[in-house]
């Protein structure tokens, strides 16, 4: 069943009082929630947080949803809003986090270009991620997937601490360079 | 600095892994529009990492808070549907009282005139109002009905006698004593009383009261549905909900009073326990198990998911436990708040091999009736009913009966639907019991869960 489909088919039945077919809803979109959220935020509960914030604002305002529409771009509209509003909630940055903050705020803007940007985004990055070495494919894993310390992912790996830092910097640096080469915008 | 040195500058400034020099020098780079864009590239590639690596997780804790926000908006409909009820009931017995003779309307207009004479004086004399107390609430949580009106209070609102209070969050109301009640939230109570004796009836939910020393002859009497509790100074908490009222005294004590005039002198830790017009004395309890009993959500701590521990160690340690033995039950009763359970950790993961054993001892009733419900968590039941009806084989012997779990899917639902999905934290036992003589006893020993 098309993504979509399935969605229109657990929004009846969440209208319909079965909370928990809203858990088929959460399962289909969490990761295009996700993605808008975790601009500015650093911590795994963090994000946790904001995320469960999109899905309840999503299902007290379920029933505005206009069915035929793209689900996807609805909620991550919720999710934008709910992301500014957390920077309101946010009084002071360090100067590199407050220009980031602009810079959302700018892509938000422009709300239409941005759905389709995130998903070559993110699906040449897939691609990026998957052709670095094993070994490094292991150490990013480490750092955001489980959100391990530097110091841990190094005991892990065998790495001196400086060793496992260079590794993680330029697998960093190469990926950006290999997403812009993909989708030819900036990362 | 080479390009590169500063895109790993920019990396640490990101895994906030940057001295306070290095920061300064990020500061300066940044006034350049070009490591500004450098910068916000990072991110962005540290914020898509961070997205491709994501691994589900929020669909259990999203449900659950969905759950519990379901649950205080019926809440929240119940206690205005229960104000508006109290006041039918108010005004059925105004009418009531409406029909008495005409001597004993004469009576009470005199009666009435002497109080209105006394309370102008008294007015006159104080120049006070019939404030009793003040509201403190943290938010727009709470309505008063007063004088056939709603009104929305505010921080230090005062309240009256005969006000009745619905808290939909939490509040406190402070006495002129310092007396103070902790109303928790979806609770309602109506204050009662005179200016010189305090009283209060809790008609639905829990409160926490802190009283100060009242003069013996004017105790603070709180009323539930249930129990009158005459207080001179003490603290305790108080609970009243659907068919059940509940006690537990914190400090000092208390002197109870049930239905039947029955009475109870409780000291620090003791509660009591009042279900369907049964009172039950709990002697000493933990706060934390008496709140978990009272939510009817009792857990057990004891870990029986272990299944490296010996049977023999299972059943020990659930002898041990102060609630999960020893239940008395009579006709029709139904255990329902029977649960055991680990917090925060799967009792098992369902599987259709898995067989569930219960151990217990009767006193030799006709019939006993087991029924089984899985829980995700305490308040997440799927009612997989699989009724078993124990035959009598003796008195006072231990039984055990082993139900497949595949037989809980026996009530047209699938075992994908009952055992397959999820973990199961909770295991909840209905034990119905139709004896022939009244008081019944079943003695849980032991629940555990083998392969086949």
């Amino acid at each position: 069943m098309e993504r979509q489909e399935e969605c229109e088919k657990a929004i009846q039945q969440t209208l319909g009082g079965h909370v928990n077919a809203f858990g088929v809803i959460i399962e289909l979109y969490e990761m295009d929630v996700v993605a808008v959220v975790t601009a500015m935020q650093r911590t795994k509960s963090d994000i946790e947080d904001l995320v469960q914030v999109v899905f309840m604002k999503a299902y007290t305002h379920l029933a505005d949803f206009e069915s035929g529409r793209r689900f996807d771009y609805w909620i991550k509209a919720i999710a934008r809003n709910v992301v500014k509003d957390d920077f309101a909630k946010k009084a002071s940055y360090s100067k590199h986090l407050e220009l980031y903050k602009e810079h959302i705020l700018v892509r938000y803007s422009l709300e239409d270009e941005i759905n389709t940007s995130e998903e070559k985004r993110l699906s040449a990055l897939k691609q990026c991620r998957e052709a670095l070495q094993e070994s490094v494919q292991e150490a990013l894993e480490m750092k955001y997937g489980h959100g391990m310390k530097i110091e841990s992912i190094a005991t892990k790996l065998g790495r001196t601490l400086a060793a496992t830092k260079k590794m993680l910097s330029r697998s960093r640096i190469s990926l950006r360079a290999c997403v812009e080469s993909k989708t030819g915008i900036s990362q | 600095m080479t390009e590169q040195e500063i895109e790993e500058l920019m990396l640490r400034a990101i895994d906030g892994d940057i001295s306070a020099q290095e920061q300064a020098e990020l500061d300066v780079l940044l006034n350049d529009e070009l490591h500004v864009q450098g910068m916000m590239d990072l991110m962005d590639l540290h914020a898509d990492l961070m997205t491709l690596s994501w691994k589900g997780t929020c669909k259990t804790s999203i449900l659950k808070a969905l759950a519990e926000q379901e649950q205080r908006q019926s809440m929240k409909k119940r206690v205005l549907s229960d104000i508006h009820s109290g006041l039918s009931e108010r005004k059925r017995s105004e009418k009531k009282s409406g029909s008495r003779s005409f001597i004993s309307f004469r009576y009470t207009m005199l009666a009435a005139v002497a109080v209105v004479l006394i309370g102008v004086s008294f007015f006159l004399v104080t120049g006070t109002s019939e404030s009793i107390g003040q509201i403190s609430v943290a938010s727009d949580g709470a309505t008063i009905y007063r004088n056939n009106k709603y009104i929305l209070p505010t921080e230090k609102s005062s309240v009256e006698l005969g006000d009745i209070i619905a808290a939909e969050e939490e509040l406190s109301l402070l006495y002129g004593d310092n007396t103070a009640i902790r109303l928790d939230a979806q609770s309602i109570v109506e204050m009662r009383g005179s200016q010189s004796q305090k009283g209060l009836f809790l008609r639905r939910g829990s409160l926490r009261a802190t009283v100060q020393p009242q003069e013996k002859a004017f105790p603070f009497i709180l009323h539930t549905p249930d129990l009158a509790v005459q207080v001179v100074g003490t603290e305790f908490t108080l609970q009243a909900n659907d068919s059940r009222s509940s006690i537990r005294l914190i400090e000092g004590h208390v002197h109870v009073t049930d239905k039947e005039k029955k009475e109870y002198a409780l000291t620090t830790g003791q509660g009591l326990f009042v279900q369907d017009g049964r009172t039950r004395w709990l002697g000493s309890i933990s706060d934390d198990d008496f709140s978990l009993l009272v939510q009817g959500t009792f857990v057990s701590e004891i870990d029986i998911s272990r299944y490296n521990t010996s049977e023999k160690e299972k059943k020990r340690s659930i002898e041990e436990h102060p609630y999960l033995q020893h239940i008395y039950v009579s006709e029709g009763d139904d255990l329902n708040r029977f649960v055991c359970g680990v917090k925060d950790k799967p009792l098992f993961t369902g599987t259709e091999d898995m067989v569930c054993h219960v151990t217990f001892r009767t006193d030799g009733q006709e019939k006993l009736f087991l029924t089984f419900d899985k829980m995700t968590t305490p308040s997440h039941v799927s009612r997989i009913h699989s009724r078993k009806q124990l035959s009598r084989t003796g008195n006072s012997i231990w039984q055990t009966l082993s139900f497949p779990l595949a037989e809980f899917s026996s009530n047209g639902l699938s075992p994908q639907e009952c055992l397959v999905e999820g973990e199961y934290r909770y295991i909840q036992i209905h034990a119905q019991i139709t004896p022939e003589t009244k008081k019944q006893y079943l003695e849980i020993g032991a629940i555990w869960f083998t392969s086949k």
